[in-house]
C-alpha cells in the first residue's frame, strides 16, 4: 500500500490520535509516534502489559505496528527544539493535547506552520478546541454519551450502554484521519491548515439516520433506544437462537417473501397465513405476533445453519460473532485478514488487516517501534530531509 | 473555496454507507454527481414518515452539496453516458451489489479503457472475495456478525448494539478517506487505482484489540458495560424524569467517570457526601472498586433528584468527567456548547420549514466549506450534467428522455 507513500506524519503522545496514526500508516505513510518522556502510558495498560515487563501491550502494537518512535519532553527547553526540527520534515501533526497546551509551550499552529509551510495540523480533543466545554475532561464513556450514541444504545426501558471496544477512540479518528487527507490534497491550493476535531461532533455522524432532531422538529418525537430488535412486522434486529444471536433484516416485500417460504420449507407454516401477507390490511400491527413466531423457530436452530440457510434464499441473515467467531472466520480466514507477525515478547500476534485493498494488496502487518528505536534515524541527521 | 475543489466523483449508491461518504466528499467541495433513477429502492432522500407519507426530511444529511443525475443503467445507453461523464471524471465509487459492474458494464477492465486515471472504489458489504462475498447484509446485521454487539454491554445487558447502523457510518468514512487517498497516489504516479472496501472488514477493525487478545490468550476480554476496570465510580447513573414539549415524561441519564482520586472527592463535595468522602477506605480506586455497588447506589440516589442538566453542571464546574446522555433534543436545544461552536446547520426544507442538521465534523481554519444546500432530488441536475458537462445538444438529451436512459 502506497497510497500516501512519501507522506510523512507526527504523531504526539496520547491514545486519542492513535488510531488516526493507525489509518494513515496504513495508507502508505511513514508515521512517527512522538512519545512523552518514560514512553506512552499504552505501552503500561491492560494485562497483557505485564509479560513484556511495560514495554509494550497488546494495545500499543494494535495502535503503533508500524510506526516509528522518539520521545521528546515538550516542556523543556531542549525538547521543544528537538520536536521543531522534528516538524520542518513532516506534512502532518496529529495532537490530543488539552487546548491551549501546545500553545502554551511554545508549539502552537503559528510556531509549528512556521517550521514548516503548507503544515496540517489536527487537533483531536473531546469538545473541540473552543467553546465553553473546550477544557472540560473526556473520556470514553463521557465522549459517547455526549454526541448522541448512548441515548441510542440499550434495552427500550433500561438504561444507556456504551459500546465495547473503546470507541471513542475510533469513531472521530475516523474523521481526523480522513480530514488530513482532505488538507493533503488541497495543500497546494489552500495551503497549511489546523484542523479542530471535536470527538462529540464526530459521534452523531455515525447514528445519523436515528434522526433526531428532524423528528423533534417535525412530529416531537424523541427516537431512543428500541434494545436487541424493533419488535415490528417487518423484522429488523437480533434474535436469539439455539447457541446464541442472529441478526435479520426484512423490509422488503420480496425478502419477507422468502422468509415466510423457508420457515415453511422447515415446518413453520404460520407465516404463509393471510393475515401475514406483505399487503394485508392489519399486517404492519402484527410485530409481536411476527416477533414470537421468529423467535420460536430461531430457538430450534444453531446460528451458522441459520444464516447459511437463509443466505441461500437470499434472506439477510447473519450469526452475531464472539470473539472466537471472528478468530475463526472462514470468511477472514479466506481473506488473509488476521496476519500472523513474530513478537519478541509475545510470539505470534495476530494483528486484523485494513479494510482496505488498493490495486488488490493491504499494508502489510507490523510490530511497534521500542521506546524512542527511531530517535538516531531522526534526530541525529543535521536536517530532516522532507518527504 | 472548498479543499476539494476541482474533483469530480460520480456516485452510484444507495441507502446509507454509500450516499454518506458521497456527502463527505461534497462537504469539502468535491463536486460529487449522484447517478439515481426514480425507480431506486433505498434512496437515502426517504425521511421521517409524516401522516405514512416519507418526507425529504433526510435529505441533506446524505445529498447536500450533490448534483443529481436521473440515468438508469438498465438502459444501454444510459451505460453511454456514463462512459462519457467517466472520462471527465476522477472517481467512481458504489455501493450496489457485488455483481453490479459485469451487469451495468463498469467493471475494472472496462473502466481502465475508458479513462485510465480513473479512481475506483466499490465498497461490498462482505468483501469482493471469500465464501460470505455474495451473502446479503444491512447495517444492523452486519453490526452483529461483526461483533460489536457482542462485545457490548455487560453480562446482564450484552449483546446490545446502537439502535442505528453502526457499520454504515463507519465505511463511509472509510470510503471518503480512502478516494481522496488513492487520487493523491494517481496523482503522484499518473494510473488510476481500484481500491476494494470491506464494510464487514472495516466494522471487525472497531474490535482490533478484544480480537488480537483473544487471538494471543483464547479468552476475550471480559464484558465490563458501563464499568471500567481501573476506575469507579464509572457508569450513567438515572436523574430527575423530564417532562418535554410533547407533553410526556422522559427518563434522563447523566454518564459519570470518576479516574482520580482527586475527582472522588470532587464528587464527595458535589453531592454532599461528608460521609464518603472521610472514609479512607474509599480514597483509592481499589477501594472505591471493592464497594462501587455501594457507591453507585449513593450516587443513583442523588442524580434521581436532580436534572441530568443540573448534575451535568454541578459535576463539570469541578472537573469531574461528565456528560449527560444526550439525545437529539438535548444536542439542538440544552447543549450551550453545541450552540456556540454553531454545531448545527439550519436548512429550509421545501414543503417542511427549517429544519437542523449536524455540521460537518472538519473544522479547517483556512478552507471554509461550500453553503450547504438541501440537496438534489433525482434529475434535478441534468441538464447540468448533459448540456454543461457533457456538452450534449437538446434534442440528444430528448432522446435519451424518450427512451427511458434518463427518468
Amino acid at each position: 500500500m502506497s497510497a500516501l507513500e512519501g507522506v510523512r506524519i507526527l504523531e504526539l503522545a496520547g491514545d486519542a490520535v492513535a488510531y488516526a496514526g493507525r489509518l494513515l500508516c496504513d495508507l502508505g505513510a511513514e508515521v512517527i509516534k512522538v512519545e512523552p518522556p518514560g514512553g506512552e502510558p499504552m505501552r503500561r495498560a491492560g494485562t497483557t502489559a505485564e509479560k513484556s515487563g511495560g514495554s509494550t501491550s497488546l494495545s500499543f502494537e494494535r495502535y503503533h505496528g508500524g510506526k516509528r518512535s522518539v520521545v521528546v519532553d515538550l516542556e523543556d527547553e531542549r525538547g521543544r527544539a528537538e520536536l521543531l526540527k522534528l516538524v520542518a520534515g513532516c506534512d502532518a501533526v496529529l495532537e490530543c493535547f488539552p487546548p491551549g497546551f501546545l500553545a502554551a509551550n511554545g508549539l502552537g499552529f503559528q510556531e509549528l506552520a512556521a517550521r514548516r509551510p503548507r503544515l496540517i495540523l489536527a487537533s483531536v480533543t473531546p469538545f473541540g478546541q473552543h467553546g465553553p466545554r473546550a477544557h472540560s475532561p473526556g473520556t470514553d464513556i463521557v465522549t459517547l454519551a455526549s454526541g448522541h450514541l448512548m441515548h441510542m444504545t440499550g434495552m427500550e426501558d433500561g438504561p444507556p450502554q456504551r459500546l465495547g471496544g473503546e470507541q471513542s477512540l475510533h469513531l472521530p479518528a475516523m474523521y481526523a484521519a480522513t480530514g488530513v487527507v482532505f488538507a493533503l490534497f488541497g495543500r497546494d491550493t489552500h495551503g497549511a491548515q489546523h484542523l479542530d476535531i471535536s470527538m462529540q461532533e464526530c459521534i452523531p455522524q455515525f447514528t445519523l439516520e436515528a434522526a433526531a432532531p428532524n423528528c423533534w422538529e417535525m412530529l416531537e418525537v424523541l427516537p431512543g433506544r428500541w434494545g436487541r430488535n424493533r419488535n415490528t412486522a417487518t423484522p429488523y434486529g437480533m434474535f436469539e437462537c439455539q447457541d446464541g444471536w442472529v441478526g435479520l433484516v426484512a423490509l422488503t416485500a420480496r425478502h419477507w417473501g422468502a422468509l415466510a417460504a423457508w420457515l415453511a420449507e422447515f415446518g413453520e407454516p404460520a407465516l404463509l397465513g393471510p393475515q401475514f401477507a406483505f399487503d394485508a390490511p392489519g399486517f404492519r400491527d402484527a410485530g409481536d405476533a411476527v416477533t414470537a413466531i421468529l423467535s420460536d423457530f430461531f430457538k430450534l436452530h444453531p446460528k451458522q445453519t441459520l444464516m447459511e440457510e437463509a443466505q441461500k434464499r437470499g434472506i439477510a441473515i447473519m450469526s452475531l460473532s464472539t470473539a472466537a467467531d471472528l478468530v475463526e472466520s472462514p470468511q477472514l480466514a479466506a481473506r488473509g485478514f488476521f496476519q500472523a507477525v513474530d513478537h519478541p515478547t509475545f510470539g505470534h500476534l495476530r494483528f486484523p488487516s485494513s479494510p482496505l485493498r488498493f490495486d488488490g494488496s493491504t499494508a502489510a502487518a507490523r510490530i511497534a517501534p521500542g521506546m524512542d528505536e527511531g530517535r538516531q534515524g531522526l534526530l541525529s541527521v543535521p536536517i530532516l530531509e522532507r518527504a | 473555496m472548498g479543499l476539494l475543489s476541482g474533483l469530480r466523483v460520480v456516485e452510484l449508491a444507495m441507502w446509507v454507507a454509500g450516499p454518506l461518504a458521497g456527502r463527505i466528499l461534497a462537504s469539502q467541495g468535491a463536486e460529487v454527481i449522484s447517478l439515481i433513477p426514480h425507480s431506486a429502492p433505498g434512496a437515502s432522500w426517504r425521511g421521517i414518515s409524516v401522516e405514512g407519507v416519507p418526507s425529504l426530511s433526510m435529505l441533506p444529511d446524505y445529498m447536500s452539496n450533490k448534483r443529481c443525475i436521473s440515468l438508469d443503467l438498465h438502459v444501454p445507453e444510459a451505460r453511454q453516458v456514463l462512459a462519457r461523464l467517466l472520462e471527465t471524471s476522477d472517481v467512481l465509487f458504489d455501493n450496489l451489489s457485488v455483481d453490479a459492474p459485469e451487469k451495468f458494464g463498469f467493471t475494472w477492465e472496462q473502466l481502465q479503457t475508458i479513462n485510465p486515471r480513473l479512481v475506483v472504489l466499490r465498497m461490498p458489504g462482505i468483501a469482493l472475495s471469500g465464501p460470505y462475498r455474495s451473502f446479503a447484509s444491512f447495517g444492523v446485521t452486519l453490526q452483529a456478525f461483526a461483533g460489536i454487539n457482542g462485545a457490548s454491554g455487560d453480562h446482564e445487558t450484552t449483546p446490545i448494539g446502537p439502535s442505528a447502523a453502526l457499520p454504515d457510518y463507519v465505511a463511509a468514512t472509510h470510503a471518503a478517506m480512502a478516494i481522496v487517498a488513492a487520487v493523491l497516489q494517481r496523482n503522484r504516479t499518473g494510473r488510476g487505482v481500484f481500491v476494494e472496501l470491506s464494510q464487514f472488514e472495516a466494522s471487525v477493525n472497531l474490535l482490533g484489540v478484544p480480537l488480537m487478545e483473544q487471538a494471543l490468550t483464547g479468552t476475550p476480554p471480559p464484558l465490563l458495560g458501563n464499568r471500567h476496570a481501573s476506575a469507579a465510580p464509572h457508569g450513567v447513573f438515572r436523574c430527575r424524569d423530564e417532562r418535554l414539549a410533547d407533553g410526556l415524561l422522559h427518563d434522563t441519564w447523566c454518564a459519570v467517570a470518576v479516574m482520580t482520586d482527586q475527582q472522588w472527592a470532587s464528587l464527595c463535595e458535589a453531592a454532599g457526601w461528608e460521609d464518603l468522602l472521610r472514609d479512607g477506605s474509599l480514597s483509592s480506586v481499589e477501594g472505591r472498586k471493592a464497594q462501587e455497588d455501594m457507591i453507585e447506589r449513593r450516587l443513583s440516589e442523588w442524580t434521581r433528584t436532580h436534572t441530568a442538566w443540573d448534575v451535568f453542571a454541578l459535576l463539570d464546574a469541578r472537573k469531574v468527567p461528565v456528560s449527560v446522555v444526550e439525545s437529539g433534543v438535548d444536542m439542538l436545544y440544552r447543549d450551550e456548547h453545541l450552540a456556540e461552536r454553531q454545531h448545527f446547520d439550519r436548512l429550509t426544507m421545501p414543503g417542511l420549514g427549517e429544519l437542523h442538521y449536524h455540521g460537518t465534523p472538519l473544522r479547517y481554519s483556512n478552507a471554509p466549506p461550500p453553503a450547504r444546500t438541501p440537496g438534489p432530488l433525482p434529475g434535478d441536475d441534468n441538464d447540468y450534467v448533459l448540456l454543461d458537462v457533457l456538452g450534449m445538444s437538446v434534442d440528444e438529451v430528448a432522446d435519451l428522455k424518450r427512451i427511458g436512459a434518463v427518468t
